[in-house]
């Protein structure tokens, strides 16, 4: 009856599958079952216990599923809470074994003691099997209303999971309201807590649907509730407090008045001992003082002590989490931190991921007092045995130098370098005396002194080589042997294998030549033999671009090659300033450790749970696209970062742009009300060109008023018609948008009717589909909605692109059209105008 | 919100698993060990606690040799996640005394028990130990605790000493003692961390001690605690090193545990707190006040010939004899070319042992311990195989030092007294107070070889050494730096009064023959100083427009809306 034994083994032993382990636990687990013995429980919690070490270790025990589910008839709560565990795990590949234990679940979500309950519900909720979910939906009800708080818990997280399994079963058992009326008036903070992260998740998933939950998700930032939370805050667990912290970030007080209470009631949350808090406190501060210069100053001073402190408590780990929030920081504003610079000394037994900080924290706060104590602690660390940190410091002090502090003494130890005769150091200095020469040429002479001596064989790296090299070519009067030095390395070009120093090699012979012709007329002439035989492109075609310069008149190729120079003042920032305020927005989180803005790392739905504040990060599908949608979703976060207007993006939430807003609002109502009532009754025709509405537009821009009466007069130009079939994906989209000038950027009214209209943000792109416009994203919230469009011009390329911003209170609209045919874009935009005025009305 | 949790041993062998919302790819532990045994990025040997592959954030700390990881996709907070992961570590020790490989191997079930209970669908539930009894039914299996590598500083206090409770420190929460008994008693460890640099010429450049408060109660029934800190303590954020010689311990910052309670602080330094269950640090605190260091080093690199040359090294323990520092080791590079080192220890050495590291050039010497006051010397010559370019000082150093030293704080913050709050009369649970200081960066750069360090040539030379000096033309350090002019400068200053390790509250002997007795509150200081503190503050609560209307009586108490009209005046605006 039983199959042989041989088909149970695993196929090779240098494999161990466990495969026969498992049989053998199969057979005693069932003799077990029955068993009623005295002792049983212990030899049952034995066999539980291989059971997950096995399913630890990733050996697949889902056969033994029957026999677990059949021992788990017990009273020990140890061995019942092993089941709960094998069961959680492997639910979900059995579905139909995971029904077996639904019945055991839901008796023991009946049992006495609450523990038992909070347990067994914990297990049913995380079966994860979807045709199971009915019935999750009565004991969750229980749960929730159950008087012990662990079981209210439980459930909490447990209508969560309900909610990843089945969006529907949640939704219609209404179990946010049920969590809603929880968060409101529970005892117990914990229950409060999971409520309120299990609502961020549930309305943040359902806010793109559902209108609803939309306004509910606005509602935990209502003054009441931030208040109700902040009021509480230290009955909280730590963790919790966290939570609380991260949705007051996104409140936006109504006045001073108001930040200064938050922060004061929060004050001493800046001396917990869990990192967490102390950075989440620190984020409401900056971001509630970003509009108030002085105070956010104040902030920084008053956040950096406790800052410090967690640095140098706590786990290397711990504090290399605090010292990136530093670094951001320190780079805002480095003159805050000036005179904390000993802090950022490395010790040597740090790992080199915090030393690797400390040195650009070093950099940066360095000023003409302390700039020779650091770059002393800095050439110490030059002679590191740590040789990436060694090649860092070294860059350091040339950072500091191109800072323009006490560049006399920093330019000594950068000469020092170049004699320590180390190859790394010299490589690295090397390349620092180039970019140094390059900003301040007065130096030329002192430093051409040292390189001067300095043997090209011993340098190596290409990229020291080719500073070296540069050095040669720009300063070859200077130094005696420069063109003897060029022409043995031009021997050696065959030996040189980096095309750099190729290239660089072509142009020093001629810069050389122009100086010294006679010296260097070998070099060059074998330099460019050399390169137009070269296999390497660019080398080739820069040596033929040379002969064929000198073939023509050799005075202009000095032009071309040798201008005069004028010396570098600032080198280019690598990181925009637009991403470093994209990390500083999302400071507290992973973009701080990486300095990298989220959209680099994460997928759109895993960037945050309550992310709604950001605008780009909670923009929709325009579901009128014609492109599928999984490669908008792909792309719209790309494309939307294109947007030059970083402040817009910035918006609802942080009160950046709150305290400005109101003033700008009214002004524009007012302009707006004038010019509402023209558009929709002086527009009647469709897509054709009025003369009247032009006149409105030009009068709204201040272009001052039609001083010819040229408007009816002129030739009315060819009327604009537009491409019904047009199709444009969201990549190219993006590319355009980022290439193309802004043609036309204007202000407009929506009627009343078109505002109310917005109520369900899809109609407008539904309705402007009519007109051939097309969507291709859209997303924010009440009040504020974003939209791209594009549309094509009928049996033309020609594309126009749309940015367009609803405020749906104030009733106005904010466009920005972008053209391949810029002369179109009026014609366009009064069309664009005429449809839109018409939206809500027909 | 993370996705899994796992604990990795030093091979990358799963010893716990634990997914929690199954977004991330389940081979995600093989992805992050191999990402973390060969790292290699931006030229750095050491993975950061926080990558990301593909997509998914690994966060993880080390912890007794092992890998405490956590994944997610969604962007977190670093902090939070990194401070969990050592949070489960610590919780996990306070259940099984011990944490290592073996103890978690032994007790897998009881910590995925406590997994469930701390984290539940990715999100922190709970990380109080005591708490969390309530809720773990397993029985610890205790490990043998001889052979246990330490985790924290504390575990020091296990060393050789049989009159410890060397149990203590590595019992677990809810086991009970043979006998069925719990021994009520309480540990409290002052444990500082000092980082010193020495310039060239044995001026101090930097130091700071980081300390921490860190207690351990087995108390039953939760008694409140009163914990009393010296009296003339002042928190102030002072520059660096700005305040000297007043001879009060001034704190650059601290901050403090969640139970702990600053009502009286500001009046007599006291805090006061219902100790939770395990271990915690009550406060952690960081001082850039000037204070002695416990060693001085002086080092001596002198070029003898072409190809030899010859390090003497000395190490002179400044603080009382009563004190003994053990398990130092002076560590110190050595020029690229040295091929042989020939150790010469001081006559009549014990417990010293010297090694020339070939593999990284790194002279090595290690001393069992040091008693206070004492000085030790070593002598090492070198053979390099090549002649050496320029100056050997370069070549060669730092010296850095790592120890650790029982019963001695460098920063003279102390527990003055700590008072149970219980009624009854007999009751009177054991106390200990235990403070450790231990080298957390002790480095001094190389001494150079030229006139500058003449001066200090006695302090350098006590035994009369006669030594033949190559001087050479000019020293970086001297050139147009008034370093040397300064040292001289803080030489003359007057050094603070020692009292340290003299005072008249009676403090712990080491090792403990009895606990330390409580002692009585002393008088309320005069002229307390002021901490700032900010008052407590409370929001005035409107109405909720939105929000269930007929709750609004429970939105607003009576005492929050007196608190809400009440006093004004904030710290901020400032």
């Amino acid at each position: 009856m039983a199959p042989p034994a041989q088909t149970n083994r695993s196929p090779s032993p240098s494999q161990p599958s466990g495969k026969s382990e498992v049989t053998d636990l199969k057979s005693q687990l069932r003799q077990l079952a029955g068993s009623r013995l005295p002792g049983v429980d212990d030899s049952k919690r034995e066999l539980f216990k291989k059971v997950i070490s096995y399913m630890t270790i990733g050996i697949d025990v889902s056969s033994v599923f029957g026999e677990m589910v059949m021992c788990s008839a017990t009273s020990d709560i140890v061995l019942k809470k092993m089941c709960y565990l094998y069961v959680g795990n492997y639910a979900k590949v059995n579905p139909d074994l995971a029904l077996l234990t639904i019945n055991f679940l839901q008796r023991d979500c009946k049992d006495e003691d609450p523990m038992i309950r909070g347990l067994a519900l914990r297990s049913l909720s995380s079966l994860n099997v979807a045709n199971l979910v009915e019935y999750l939906v009565g004991p969750l009800n229980a749960g929730l209303k159950d008087n012990n708080s662990y079981v209210r818990i439980v459930a909490v997280i447990g209508v969560l999971k309900l909610y990843h399994i089945s969006v529907t079963t949640c939704i219609d058992a209404d179990f946010p309201a049920v969590l809603k009326h929880l968060l409101l008036n529970d005892q117990d903070t914990q229950v409060v807590a999971n409520c309120l992260l299990a609502l961020q998740e549930i309305w943040n998933g359902e806010a793109s649907t559902s209108g609803d939950a939309m306004k509910e998700r606005e509602a935990l930032l209502s003054k009441p509730f931030i208040y109700y939370l902040l009021n509480r805050i230290k009955e909280f667990s730590e963790w919790a407090q966290c939570l609380v912290l991260d949705l007051v970030v996104k409140y936006v007080p109504a006045d001073s008045n108001e930040i200064f209470d938050i922060m004061n009631l929060l004050e001493d949350r800046l001396q917990h001992a869990n990192g967490a808090v102390v950075l989440a406190t620190a984020k409401v501060f900056l971001h509630l003082t970003l509009s108030m210069t002085d105070v956010h100053q104040q902030v920084y001073e008053r956040i950096k002590a406790p800052l410090l402190t967690l640095v140098s408590s706590g786990s290397p780990e711990q504090s290399y989490a605090v010292l990136s929030h530093l670094h951001l920081l320190v780079m805002r504003a480095p003159y805050v931190f000036s005179a904390d610079y000993k802090h950022f000394y490395c010790q040597y037994n740090e790992p080199s991921y915090v030393k690797k900080l400390k040195l650009e924290m070093l950099t940066a706060v360095a000023n003409e007092s302390s700039t020779y104590e650091i770059v002393t602690e800095l050439c110490e660390y030059a002679a590191n045995v740590d040789i990436p940190i060694a090649r860092e410091s070294i860059r350091a002090v040339g950072k500091i130098a191109l800072q323009q502090y006490d560049v006399n003494a920093i330019v000594d130890r950068l000469l020092q370098f170049l004699e320590m005769e180390k190859d790394y150091v010299t490589a690295e200095a090397l390349v620092l005396v180039k970019d140094l020469l390059r900003k301040y040429p007065q130096w030329s002479h002192d430093c051409i002194a040292v390189v001067g001596n300095i043997s090209s064989q011993n340098v190596q790296e290409p990229k020291a080589k080719a500073a070296l090299i540069w050095m040669l070519g720009e300063y070859s009067q200077d130094m005696s042997d420069a063109p003897y030095i060029l022409e043995s390395l031009t021997e050696n070009w065959d030996e040189e294998h980096s095309a750099e120093v190729r290239l660089h090699l072509l142009t020093a012979v001629m810069k050389c030549f122009f100086k010294r012709p006679p010296e260097t007329q070998k070099a060059l002439g074998a330099a460019l033999a050399a390169g137009l035989a070269d296999f390497h492109q660019d080398v080739h075609d820069r040596a033929l671009f040379y002969y064929r310069l000198l073939q023509h008149n050799v005075t202009v190729a000095e032009r071309v090659v040798n201008p005069p120079k004028q010396a570098v003042s600032v080198f280019a920032d690598t990181q925009s300033s637009e991403v470093k305020d994209r990390i500083f927005d999302e400071f507290n989180s992973l973009s701080v450790v990486y300095q990298k803005p989220s959209y680099m790392f994460t997928d759109k739905e895993h960037r945050g749970p309550f992310e709604f504040s950001d605008e780009l990060g909670s923009l929709a599908i325009g579901t009128e696209s014609d492109v599928p949608a999984h490669v908008v979703e792909a792309n719209d976060k790309d494309l939307l970062l294109g947007t030059p207007d970083k402040e817009e993006s910035r918006g609802a939430g942080t009160n950046g742009s709150a305290y400005t807003a109101p003033l700008y609002d009214t002004s524009l109502l007012s302009t707006s009300t004038q010019v509402q009532p023209e558009l929709p009754i002086s527009n009647p025709a469709a897509a054709g060109l009025s003369p009247q509405s032009s006149l409105a537009i030009d009068d709204l821009l201040g272009l001052g008023l039609p001083a010819t009466p040229a408007p009816t007069l002129a030739p009315s130009p060819p009327p604009l018609k537009l491409n019904a079939g047009a199709a444009l994906d969201p990549g190219t989209f993006q590319q355009k948008w980022r290439q193309l000038p802004i043609c036309l950027s204007e202000e407009l009214s929506v009627s009343p009717q078109g505002a109310a209209a917005l109520t369900t943000p899809q109609a407008l792109p539904r309705h402007l589909q009519g007109h051939s416009i097309h969507c291709i994203a859209s997303g924010g919230q009440a009040p504020n909605l974003k939209f791209f469009f594009f549309a094509q011009k009928a049996e033309e390329s020609s594309i126009f692109l749309i940015e367009c911003k609803i405020n749906t209170s104030s009733a106005k609209t904010q466009i920005t059209i972008k053209a391949d045919d810029q002369s179109m874009s009026q014609a366009f935009s009064t069309l664009f105008q005429s449809a839109l005025s018409r939206f809500g009305t027909s | 919100m993370i996705s899994q949790f796992f604990v990795l041993s030093q091979r990358g062998d799963n010893i716990v698993f634990r997914d929690y919302r199954g977004e991330v790819q389940k081979g995600s532990a093989e992805i992050f060990f191999r990402k973390v045994k060969f790292w290699k990025e931006d030229g750095e040997e050491e993975a950061p606690p926080v990558f990301n592959v593909d997509g998914v954030n690994y966060f993880h700390v080390k912890v007794v040799g092992l890998l405490f990881v956590a994944t997610t996709r969604a962007n977190v907070s670093p902090s939070l996640v990194l401070e969990l992961l050592q949070r489960i570590a610590r919780v996990i020790k306070d259940y099984l005394g011990v944490l290592n490989e073996d103890s978690l191997r032994k007790n897998f079930v009881l910590v995925y028990e406590l997994l469930d209970e701390v984290i539940d669908f990715g999100y922190v539930q709970t990380t109080s130990t005591e708490l969390l009894k309530s809720y773990v039914f397993n029985e610890p299996l205790v490990v043998d605790a001889a052979r246990l590598q330490p985790m924290s500083p504390a575990a020091i206090f296990m060393q050789g000493t049989k009159r410890m409770p060397g149990t203590a420190v590595t019992k677990s929460v809810v086991a009970n003692e043979p006998g069925g008994r719990k021994r009520e008693e309480i540990f409290v460890d002052i444990i500082e961390k000092i980082s010193v640099t020495f310039s060239s010429s044995g001026y101090i450049l930097t130091s700071e001690i980081d300390g921490t408060i860190q207690m351990k109660s087995y108390l039953s029934g939760n008694p409140e605690i009163k914990l009393a800190l010296n009296e003339d303590l002042s928190i102030g954020r002072g520059d660096y090193r700005s305040s000297f010689g007043s001879g009060a311990v001034i704190l650059d910052d601290c901050n403090f545990h969640e139970s702990v309670r600053l009502d009286n602080f500001d009046l007599d330094r006291t805090l006061t707190l219902v100790p939770p269950d395990g271990e915690f640090p009550v406060m952690n605190y960081r001082m850039t006040q000037e204070f002695k260091p416990p060693f001085r080093i002086n080092t001596l690199i002198e070029e003898a010939g072409a190809l030899k040359a010859e390090v003497i090294l000395k190490v002179s323990a400044e603080f009382p004899s009563s004190v003994t520092a053990n398990t130092i080791i002076v560590q110190m590079p050595l020029p690229k070319y040295t091929t042989r080192v020939n150790f010469e220890l001081e006559p009549g050495a014990l417990g010293q042992t010297t090694d020339f590291k070939e593999a990284n050039r790194r002279l090595e010497w290690a001393l069992k311990k040091i008693v206070g006051g004492s000085e030790h010397t070593l002598r090492a010559k070198l053979t390099f195989s090549q002649e050496l370019h320029g100056n050997i000082t370069k070549e060669a150093g730092p010296v850095s030092m790592t120890f650790t030293i029982p019963m001695y704080n460098a920063s003279r913050l102390q527990v003055k007294y700590l008072q149970i709050a219980k009624k009854s009369s007999t009751y009177n649970p054991y106390r200990w107070v235990r403070y450790v200081t231990q080298a957390n960066s002790y480095v001094a750069h190389d001494l150079c070889t030229c006139n500058c360090f003449i001066d200090h040539l006695d302090q350098f030379f006590s035994n009369r050494d006669i030594l033949v000096f190559n001087l050479p033309p000019s020293c970086v350090e001297c050139m147009g730096n008034n370093a040397h002019a300064r040292d001289t400068e803080f030489e003359n200053e007057p050094k603070p009064r020692e009292r340290a390790f003299v005072s008249n509250v009676r403090r712990p002997q080491f090792p403990f023959d009895s606990p330390v007795p409580a002692i009585t509150k002393p008088e309320k200081p005069e002229g307390p100083k002021q901490l700032d503190l900010p008052p407590s503050h409370h929001l005035p609560e409107p109405a909720l427009p939105t929000w269930a209307h007929e709750h609004n009586s429970a939105f607003l108490s009576p005492t929050e809306a007196k608190r809400a009209t009440s006093g004004n005046s904030f710290l901020w605006p400032l």
